[in-house]
């Protein structure tokens, strides 16, 4: 237990240490430079800078080459074609849809690794694992990326709004069957992943609360051509619906409505955001601490986190260093930390082998995170890759600047080596145990000793956490 | 043991480097144990490690998303299965008839061979009362054999190794999946999980496990109490990478010793159950294999999507039982397929079926009684719109506990549960 309460950290208790952790949290991995930049403001300052960043994030350039695939365009003549050039059609198409899929995730990763869209990348990447869509049902990388977008835009605002607005996205409609769903024979699929997995988490409403929402969400259809969204009221329930016992509803917002005044929907949105940006494991004050921050805010999510980052709880000692890295964090912090480009197709591969393939979560789910990420194989992956990644990338000259003044010894340069890799400072022990490692490198002469101190210090179990 | 075999060689550097050390609290002893017995075998190949070569084995198999069980073991000859399914019924003239009133779907003809020669049992109507129909809640019951109303952290198989593993077995359990089922959730678990063979490879720089991150704890920045949640997951790092590296060269060693089969399907089931037989006819000591082909949720559009993954699942299983009878080991193998629910017996209006209750399993190999056991649930008698069940999966299990497995399984059930029927006397 944290038993820490929500109130704002005090000046006093803020240092480079805090720094560093509001850092790593709130984006993906640093660089030491933008460490000491930020640990002089304060607390307040601090985490207005991280939030401003989110808001005011330029919307990005968007992927030239994802555009709406021109399959079903084909459909209408594939009919006077021959089963092999309908083969060959389709064969064209699906390898299309990759290539737009890889340009897509690889335009992601630049992002994320971009220092000033840091903080709202990762909450897009929040929102991305919350509201899981993949393109290999959705079949449209453009409708993956309009998503995406969505996500960003409203990332930041009203989860109420937010979720409207998922509930009428083209890939959520093409992945959880609303745009099949129709009256008469409603497909529960949307209604009952709306409710146990987007806001009140499973066990908190019946099968018929299912079935009525269900009939509430009918009458949406994608053009399979371009994405668009209409409303055919003829597809569309216009009944009253019983909802959560006495309740009476129609439309689709209605039942949103409903379900975000239900005191479950906070506790469990609180929860997820803890488990995404405090600790892998939930604290039972902290998350109910955090849902009355949801309620007083009207689920602000801006609002939200800056409560979050500024409170104590956040920088409570068993939050430091707490959350295993997703393959995403781990990657991206990879760049951001030693400064290399990891936006290559061998890290679009990677990721699919570390279970984290973007725009691809394993099920409706998203990824559950945590320990799960880490298995023998994993654990193996990211070791052997960092090796590669930083083997190749890491100029020895720059690793030499970052160790500094040879004339300050050995421990000053281990302790800024280690710093540097694993953003922020760790504990004194710990740190004993490393500079003597460095300190056995240089006295056997070891060539480029801080490169490959470096490069042992990304195979790190250490290096695994947040 | 053979101090020349390149595997020991750097076993026993770990061993005496680290484990001999003051880390060997934090050396899972199964692993230790594996390796003990892999050493031993490395010393003549050609001898099978005896425990590799006696254990039975029980391979899970989960159709992950929830598998409509009506298209699988069709009732064909019945008037409310054509009514309820207008679209996505098959066919009387497409079913393999098992006999007058049910039939495999079209895509099971391997399946239906293997019925046939009697290694294949149906188990008809398993389910749990209290049906849940989330995907995360009922995988969860089928994973911990729980009461739909009760949640238990641990898995059953976990409760297995933890109360029959101590000491002697020297078999963990393996996973080919990305994540570690709950099915083995533990206190000390004792799975390996991976994806790919191939990924099992751990460099040559041994290096990395001195470092110093022994007794350093990060609660000595926190200050914390000894549950701090920081300094158990460096434990469980620290752990895992140490499996990581004695469990890849077992597991690689093994593998050398077995050669692929064409007869396989590429599909990632054919992949993986092809890894399962070569672990095994290598002499793996592992007890229990898991493998999972998902897709199952056919919401919208199911007819061709069930067709191809059942063809899928019926060429991979064909296949496995071909590879398993090959090298003699078809009798201390036990497959058992399992999902977390079937499918609504009524179709949607999106020519898909949504999330349901009871459904068919099969087992197959081992002293598995082939054949049908238990009747179809009645179509004529729903609980909302659902499908009945007859058979308690725990039952199922106690069966696989007691029958194959050969322990007591109250304390694993932490119920006492009647064993199905499904396992018999096995000559040999």
């Amino acid at each position: 237990m944290f038993n820490i309460p929500m109130e704002r950290l005090s000046e006093r208790l803020w240092n480079l240490d805090a720094a560093a952790h509001l850092l790593r949290r709130a984006g993906f991995g640093v660089s030491a430079e933008e460490i000491f930049e930020l640990a002089p403001l304060g607390v307040r300052s601090a985490v207005d800078r991280v939030v401003e960043s989110i808001l005011s994030a330029a919307s990005p350039d968007l992927p030239e080459g994802v555009q709406p695939l021109p399959v079903p365009a084909f459909f209408g003549r594939m009919k006077d074609l021959g089963e092999d050039e309908r083969r060959a059609m389709q064969r064209e198409a699906q390898m299309e849809a990759r290539r737009q899929t890889l340009e897509l995730r690889e335009w992601w990763l630049r992002l994320m690794a971009d220092p000033v869209r840091g903080a709202r990348e990762k909450l897009t990447l929040f929102w991305h694992g919350h509201f899981a869509s993949g393109v290999r049902k959705v079949r449209g990388p453009h409708l993956m990326l309009r998503q995406n977008v969505l996500l960003r835009n409203m990332g930041a605002g009203s989860f109420v709004d937010l979720t409207k607005a998922v509930a009428r996205d083209p890939a959520m409609l093409v992945y959880l069957d609303g745009a099949r769903s129709r009256s008469g024979q409603p497909n529960e699929n949307f209604a009952r992943e709306l409710m146990e997995l987007f806001t009140l988490g499973e066990g908190v409403y019946t099968e018929v609360d299912i079935a009525e929402a269900a009939r509430a969400f009918t009458g949406f259809r994608v053009i399979p051509l371009t994405g668009e969204v209409v409303f055919d009221p003829r597809l569309h329930d216009d009944g009253p619906k019983k909802l959560f016992g006495p309740g009476r509803v129609r439309s689709g917002d209605d039942v949103i409505d409903a379900i975000v005044a239900r005191s479950e929907c906070a506790g469990f949105m609180a929860r997820k955001l803890w488990q995404f940006y405090v600790s892998d494991v939930a604290d039972e004050r902290g998350v109910r601490d955090l849902a009355s921050i949801l309620r007083s805010t009207e689920f602000a999510i801006d609002e939200t986190l800056r409560r979050l980052f500024e409170s104590r709880a956040f920088y409570a000692p068993e939050a430091l260093r707490a959350k295993i890295k997703s393959p995403v964090e781990w990657l991206v912090g990879l760049s951001r930390t030693f400064g290399i480009d990891i936006a290559g197709r061998r890290s679009l591969q990677l990721l699919d082998r570390l279970g984290q393939s973007l725009f691809e979560p394993p099920n409706v789910r998203g990824w559950v995170g945590g320990r799960s990420w880490i298995t023998p194989s994993t654990l193996l992956l990211r070791q052997n890759a960092a090796v590669e990644f930083l083997e190749r990338a890491l100029d020895p000259e720059t690793c030499a600047a970052w160790a500094g003044d040879p004339s300050d010894g050995t421990a000053a340069i281990a302790e800024r080596l280690i710093f540097r890799a694993f953003c922020g400072p760790v504990p004194e022990d710990e740190t004993a145990g490393l500079v003597g490692i460095f300190s056995g490198m240089v006295q056997a002469g070891v060539d480029s000793a801080p490169k490959k101190f470096l490069l042992h210090l990304a195979k790190t179990p250490r290096f695994q956490l947040n | 043991m053979n101090d020349r075999s390149p595997v020991f060689t750097r076993r026993h550097f770990l061993r005496t480097t680290l484990l001999g050390g003051a880390m060997t609290w934090t050396v899972p002893s199964f692993v230790q144990r594996t390796f003990g017995a892999m050493s031993a075998s490395a010393a003549d190949s050609a001898v099978q490690i005896q425990t590799g070569r006696d254990g039975r084995i029980l391979v899970l198999l989960q159709l992950a998303g929830g598998n409509d069980g009506l298209n699988t073991v069709v009732p064909y000859a019945n008037d409310h299965y054509h009514r309820l399914r207008p679209q996505l019924r098959v066919p009387e003239s497409g079913v393999l008839p098992l006999n007058d009133e049910i039939g495999f779907h079209p895509s099971l003809k391997g399946m239906r061979a293997l019925f046939d020669e009697g290694e294949l049992g149906i188990v008809q109507g398993v389910g749990y009362p209290n049906p849940n129909r989330s995907h995360f809640r009922s995988t969860e019951i089928w994973a911990t054999a729980s009461d739909a109303r009760r949640t238990e952290p641990d898995g059953w198989l976990g409760r297995f190794f933890d109360n029959h593993c101590d000491g002697s077995d020297p078999a963990p359990a393996i996973s080919l999946t990305s994540e570690t089922p709950q099915t083995f959730a533990s206190a000390h678990p004792r799975v390996v999980s991976f994806t790919d063979p191939s990924e099992m490879t751990a460099g040559d720089d041994d290096e990395d496990l001195q470092n110093p991150m022994t007794g350093a704890s990060i609660s000595g920045i926190s200050g914390g109490t000894s549950f701090a949640a920081s300094g158990s997951q460096e434990d469980f790092l620290r752990r895992t990478a140490l499996d990581a590296r004695l469990s890849s060269d077992a597991i690689q060693s093994i593998l050398a010793r077995s050669k692929r089969n064409a007869s396989f399907p590429p599909s990632k089931l054919g992949r993986d159950l092809q890894t399962v037989a070569r672990l095994i006819a290598g002499g793996m000591t592992t007890r229990v294999y898991y493998v999972s082909q998902g897709g199952y949720d056919t919401h919208a559009g199911q007819a061709g999507t069930h067709d191809r993954l059942l063809a899928d699942l019926d060429s991979a299983v064909r296949a496995f039982a071909g590879a398993l009878r090959d090298g003699g080991n078809l009798d201390r193998v036990v497959l058992m397929t399992f999902s977390e629910f079937g499918r609504r017996v009524a179709e949607n209006g999106s020519a898909g079926t949504d999330h349901g209750a009871a459904a068919p399993l099969f087992m197959l190999g081992g002293s598995a009684k082939g054949g049908i056991h238990g009747p179809h649930p009645r179509l004529d008698e729903l609980f909302q719109g659902d499908l009945v069940h007859h058979t308690d999966f725990r039952m199922v299990y106690a069966a696989v506990l007691e029958e194959w497995l050969g322990v007591q399984s109250a304390p694993i059930l932490r119920d006492r549960f009647q064993p199905a029927p499904l396992f018999g006397v096995r000559a040999g």
